[in-house]
């Protein structure tokens, strides 16, 4: 039976469950209805990503595997006109072991988060609009993740940015909410021109959007030149943009505004994912460029580095996490840039990211929860001593926190430190720098995680609010992310030989990108990346137990006059906001001034005097002969427009040389 | 012949529905006006649907074709038909001649003469667009355009632009804009005569304003001609189509308008500069367009980001969305220019779409500036609690206006840039950039008006009858469904514009 033809419910549902809640509103509202519809939809979404998940996986252990399944349909088709490509657009989806493992992530950690947000979105005035947001989310992600071309990509790309963009002003009241939520939406825009112009010269070198269809072109012949590393890069621009990479990243932090369960699906598991996942789904154009994976490379570590620096300093527990999220994300980037030896690490970092730092998010919207008449109720200087008061939180985030610190056995120990190893293993230009950078950034990520833990839970102060455990739809989640967060890392590889007998499910799935793209798999144990991965955890979580375990104790140092400068740096946020906000005032609202003025005063201005002065004339010669002001004005109108034709046809000589 | 009476009526319904209106209709009694109105629009819309599902794009070149002699010694004649690029704009014409009715039921003064005005005007739009005679052409023209003066002169409201001191008085506004669309009138109805007087020479057997008969002349062989009059043309109706510099009656113009008539403005009346671009001035002047597009392709790009500029300084809502009406403009005049297919179809996609769209934003700032008495987004502010229904629209409009996948401004855009590469690849990463301003005007004036505190000055109420969501609702179905299934009007236009591309290469 093909019922894996079904695939194209996977996003179509919780579109219905979208298009169900708007126009059953008016009965919904004021009721937890939207909310079942939301998750019973997402489930069966859930469901269906199992069984083509489970399809592929058995696909690829039989011998009839015979590459990629995809199913399209034509949506635009413009005939070859007089030598030019004709144009043919498809959308269609495409299912293989990277975008079956990414839906059944995204299913599984979005109907979780869906469950959490019955429990804290409760009694908010827009609990209906809330979840019909979410499930078109869901779809939008879904379709981004499934499509097998450029374009459906690009369709599921801004629809995910636009979900963003409403989630973050989801309370619109606040207006740092409103101003978040257009940063969000204009930054990422920023990257996608970049993506949308690779696009293009993608298509008219190769004729197709397909995915499938261009990674078997001979795509060295066909990209000559700087478009080999430029195409690449263009493409880049967009994940630059969608996974806060530097210098795009000051969107995520603001990002925040939002509602939590909405920080944690999109601005953290999801979302700013899919960035990263573009990399991967169109990484046979960057395998073919060393240039391009250099960039890419250096990117990611940068941004992991730079983002922990500021992650150190925050005494918002969301920033922490948004500059972690940033942080790990520079991580995966990495992990694709430092060549196909990193490609399955970086997906794996992206699947165990997913469930440990949704997991964070959550735990600080339970957190948060006793506290949410304080002003910001994120605010760590309200923390303390919360261990007691909620024990369910306490251990899972803390399991959150061991996994995305690289504790050995813990998720993040063998996707994290894989992926720094494999910058060691690669044969990259400055591989060993990248490789430094990043073990460097792995000690200060645990000494930031562990500050916001020890900051929040530990230490003596008695908190001043009735704080009470959060409700058990709430609980749940956490406790089944929780569970993942440990186990998920046992999916994991067979170098590590500690193994169960599922230990080499990834790199088996991943078998057809291993081959595509001639990853070499070493077996053998690398015991010293895993000590040095131990040992900058153990490091790192010292360092903030001697700092932060008993509250502040060393806050004078920061006066130091060595620390003052990077303190003020890191608070800060490395000035990228002020520099941006530079960029836009010279290039968006500078030039809309002149423009404007422009407008009015040349433009029009001639206009106008033209016609103040036909006026005088009219009036004066009315008295020798009769007539309407309009007619003069309209004659004098003409010699100007011949005048100005004149110069421009003039003008035309000089400007066909360009054409 | 015998289907003709489809596009003969569609025609004159609203010709018709004046004339009963003027006729009959008593003093006082805005009823019988809006009826007739209303029924008037209903047939035109239904007339366009059929029109527009029953064009058969295989089909010959010129469909539901009339020809009536009617000054036969001057070679005039009543000639209509339509091909696959004026099907689609047959449709708009006919979504948007209603949704502007309906909307000019907020009207309340001096409704009888009103409705004769914006009927007259709906009449000479859908003449543009289906005759196939030049002389008639400039006969519609003039009856879509004299019209709109009363319409803004006497129905119309005083706007402020922003880095103007004084206030923009309506009648001000309506004499820039006649003067305006006069002005390319005159360089239309000159160019006309001089394609008329040549065409003789241009091998045909007689003088004659008959487009089709045009088609099979040779104007080339006057070496001339084509290199000196399609610039004229082109800037005639650039003029009507919002072209920099010849762009500022159009601030001013559509946002003095009431409602209803800046939807027509926008949506149509632009639209038959881009129109009679491509049908006079590309179609006749073939080898002039060759040489002088890739100039307009210029400005055509300081169109997309002077417009985007400008309409980042506005605060006043009709403003706002008149200048991203220069930017997005700028778009269609871009995929003219490129002269290849994708380029061609993102243009004409572009037409349809920005008709569609901004009609609707045009819709919502009248609502809100009826509701609160003012389109200053500087006094505006947290509407969204107090008018959700507005502010859903809103942002979907925006949304659709700055290129939002699933809506059909993104086809619009994609296909243009497709076809810009094709043509030249710095002014399609220029044109690109407008990308993020349209992003950025459009989502800040969201802010401004809907998002933010509660304004306790402001005291809107959100009360919609349920027939008054109608329009924006179905505005908003159009987008929806032609950014989803965009094949519906390229399939229907590719032939056309084939062919008119044909005869820019040389080719058949």
């Amino acid at each position: 039976m093909d019922w894996i033809k079904f695939a194209y419910l996977i996003p179509l549902l919780p579109l219905a469950a979208f298009l169900l809640i708007v126009f059953g509103f008016r009965f919904f509202k004021g009721s937890r209805i939207s909310s079942y519809v939301s998750i019973l939809f997402n489930t069966a979404s859930f469901v269906l990503s199992c069984f083509v998940f489970l399809k592929i996986l058995n696909l690829e252990h039989t011998d009839s595997y015979s590459g990629p399944i995809q199913f399209s349909l034509s949506w635009i088709h413009l005939h070859s006109v007089s030598g030019i490509i004709p144009l043919h657009l498809q959308i269609g989806i495409l299912l293989d072991p990277l975008s079956a493992i990414m839906a059944l992530m995204v299913t599984f950690v979005s109907t979780l988060i869906m469950i959490y947000s019955i429990g804290y979105m409760e009694g908010d005035p827009g609990f209906s609009t809330f979840f019909s947001y979410m499930s078109l989310f869901v779809m939008a992600m879904l379709t981004l993740t499934l499509s097998n071309n450029f374009l459906l990509t690009f369709a599921g790309w801004e629809l995910v940015g636009l979900c963003s963009y409403l989630l973050i002003g989801f309370w619109y009241k606040k207006p740092s909410a409103a101003k978040a939520a257009i940063k969000a939406f204009v930054v990422t825009r920023t990257g996608d021109v970049g993506f949308l112009i690779g696009m293009i010269i993608l298509y008219w070198k190769t004729g197709t959007f397909n995915f499938i269809q261009i990674s078997h072109l001979n795509l060295p012949a066909l990209l000559s030149g700087w478009l080999l590393w430029g195409i690449p890069l263009l493409i880049f621009c967009g994940a630059v943009g969608k996974s806060a990479q530097f210098p795009l990243h000051v969107w995520l932090p603001d990002a925040m505004e939002g509602p939590t369960p909405v920080s944690a699906l999109i601005h953290a598991a999801t979302m700013v994912a899919a960035g990263v996942y573009l990399v991967a789904r169109t990484y046979f154009l960057f395998v073919i460029s060393p240039t391009a994976l250099l960039v890419v490379a250096w990117i990611g570590v940068f941004t992991a580095f730079m983002a922990a620096t500021m992650a150190l300093v925050q005494w918002d527990i969301k920033r922490v996490l948004a500059y972690s999220t940033i942080s790990q994300l520079g991580y995966m980037m990495l992990g694709l840039g430092v060549g196909p030896i990193g490609f399955v690490f970086a997906i794996f970092l992206l699947l165990t990211h997913a469930f440990f730092k949704a997991l964070l998010f959550l735990g600080a919207g339970s957190v948060s929860h006793p506290f949410h008449e304080e002003e910001n109720p994120f605010d760590m200087h309200h923390y303390g001593g919360l261990k007691k008061k909620m024990p369910h939180t306490y251990w899972t985030f803390l399991f959150a926190t061991l996994a995305i610190t690289g504790c050995p056995l813990f998720a993040g120990f063998f996707s994290k430190d894989a992926v720094i190893d494999s910058a060691f293993q690669s044969r990259i230009l400055t591989h060993n720098l990248l490789w430094g950078l990043a073990l460097f950034t792995a000690f200060l990520t645990s000494a930031y995680m562990f500050r916001m833990f020890f900051l929040t839970f530990h230490g003596t102060k008695e908190p001043e609010h009735q704080v009470h455990e959060s409700p058990w739809v709430m609980i749940l989640p956490l406790m089944i992310l929780a569970v993942f967060s440990l186990i998920g890392g046992w999916f994991g590889f067979s170098w590590y030989r500690l193994h169960l007998p599922w230990h080499d499910w990834i790199e088996r799935f991943m078998n057809p990108y291993v081959q595509l793209y001639h990853i070499p798999v070493s077996h053998t144990i690398d015991w010293m990346g895993m000590g040095l991965g131990t040992f900058v955890f153990l490091a790192g979580f010292f360092t903030a137990w001697v700092l932060y375990s008993k509250g502040l104790r060393f806050a004078s140092a920061l006066e130091n006059p060595i620390i003052k400068p990077f303190h003020q740096l890191f608070v800060q946020k490395w000035y990228m906001d002020e520099f941006w906000g530079l960029i836009l005032s010279l290039f968006g609202f500078g030039l809309s001034s002149i423009a404007s003025w422009i407008d009015t005063n040349l433009f029009d201005g001639t206009v106008r005097g033209i016609g103040m002065g036909t006026g005088g004339i009219g009036l004066k010669i009315r008295s020798i002969q009769t007539g309407f002001v309009q007619q003069y004005a309209f004659i004098i109108y003409l010699a100007v427009l011949i005048l100005i034709i004149f110069v421009v046809s003039g003008g035309y000589l000089w400007t066909a040389r360009f054409f | 012949m015998d289907r003709a009476i489809f596009l003969n009526a569609f025609l004159f319904s609203p010709l018709a529905a004046a004339l009963l209106i003027l006729l009959f209709c008593p003093k006082g009694n805005p009823v019988f006006a809006r009826t007739a109105a209303l029924l008037s629009g209903i047939f035109g819309f239904v007339l366009s649907i059929y029109i527009f599902t029953h064009y058969d794009p295989g089909g010959s070149q010129f469909q539901f074709q009339a020809n009536a002699n009617w000054l036969p010694a001057l070679g005039i004649g009543y000639h209509i038909g339509i091909d696959g690029i004026s099907a689609v704009m047959v449709l708009l014409t006919g979504i948007l001649n209603l949704a502007a009715i309906l909307t000019s039921f907020a009207i309340k003064d001096r409704v009888k003469e009103y409705f004769i005005f914006l009927l007259l005007v709906e009449a000479g739009v859908a003449g543009c667009f289906v005759t196939l005679d030049l002389f008639f052409f400039i006969v519609f023209y003039e009856l879509a355009s004299i019209p709109m003066y009363f319409l803004i002169g006497m129905w119309g409201s005083d706007g402020q632009q922003a880095s103007r001191k004084w206030v923009t008085k309506k009648e001000f506004s309506a004499l820039k804009l006649i003067l305006y669309l006069q002005l390319g009138g005159a360089f239309i109805l000159v160019s006309f005569f001089v394609l008329y007087f040549f065409s003789v020479k241009a091998g045909l057997p007689h003088r004659t304003f008959d487009f089709v008969e045009l088609l099979h002349a040779h104007f080339s062989r006057i070496p001339e001609l084509p290199k000196i009059l399609f610039p004229v043309l082109f800037i005639a109706f650039g003029i009507e189509a919002g072209l920099v510099p010849f762009h500022t009656w159009l601030p001013d113009g559509h946002s003095a308008a009431p409602t209803a008539v800046s939807m027509l403005l926008a949506g149509v009346l632009l639209k038959m500069g881009a129109y009679g671009i491509i049908r006079f001035a590309c179609e006749l002047l073939p080898s002039g367009a060759k040489l002088w597009l890739p100039l307009f392709a210029v400005i055509a790009v300081i169109n997309i980001l002077y417009g985007a500029y400008c309409a980042l300084k506005q605060y006043d809502i009709k403003y706002i969305i008149a200048y991203s009406s220069v930017s997005h403009m700028g778009i269609v005049f871009l995929g003219l220019a490129t002269q290849n297919i994708m380029g061609w179809t993102g243009a004409l996609f572009q037409m349809f779409s920005h008709g569609i769209i901004t009609a609707l934003l045009f819709m919502i700032a009248g609502t809100i500036y009826e509701k609160t008495h003012t389109r200053n987004i500087l006094k505006l502010g947290g509407l969204a609690a107090k008018m959700p229904f507005l502010a859903v629209t809103f942002v979907l409009g925006g949304l659709a206006s700055l290129g939002l996948p699933g809506m059909s401004g993104f086809v619009a855009e994609f296909l243009t840039f497709m076809g810009t590469f094709g043509f030249e690849r710095i002014l399609m990463i220029l044109g690109l950039l407008g990308l993020i301003l349209t992003a950025l005007y459009i989502l800040l004036a969201v802010r401004k008006i809907f998002f933010g505190a509660d304004n306790p000055s402001l005291n809107p109420e959100d009360a919609h009858a349920w027939w008054e969501k109608i329009p924006a609702a179905a505005l908003i179905a159009c987008t929806l469904l032609f950014g989803i299934v965009p094949g519906v009007i390229t399939s229907i236009s590719q032939n056309s514009l084939i062919s008119v591309i044909h005869l820019m290469k040389g080719i058949g």
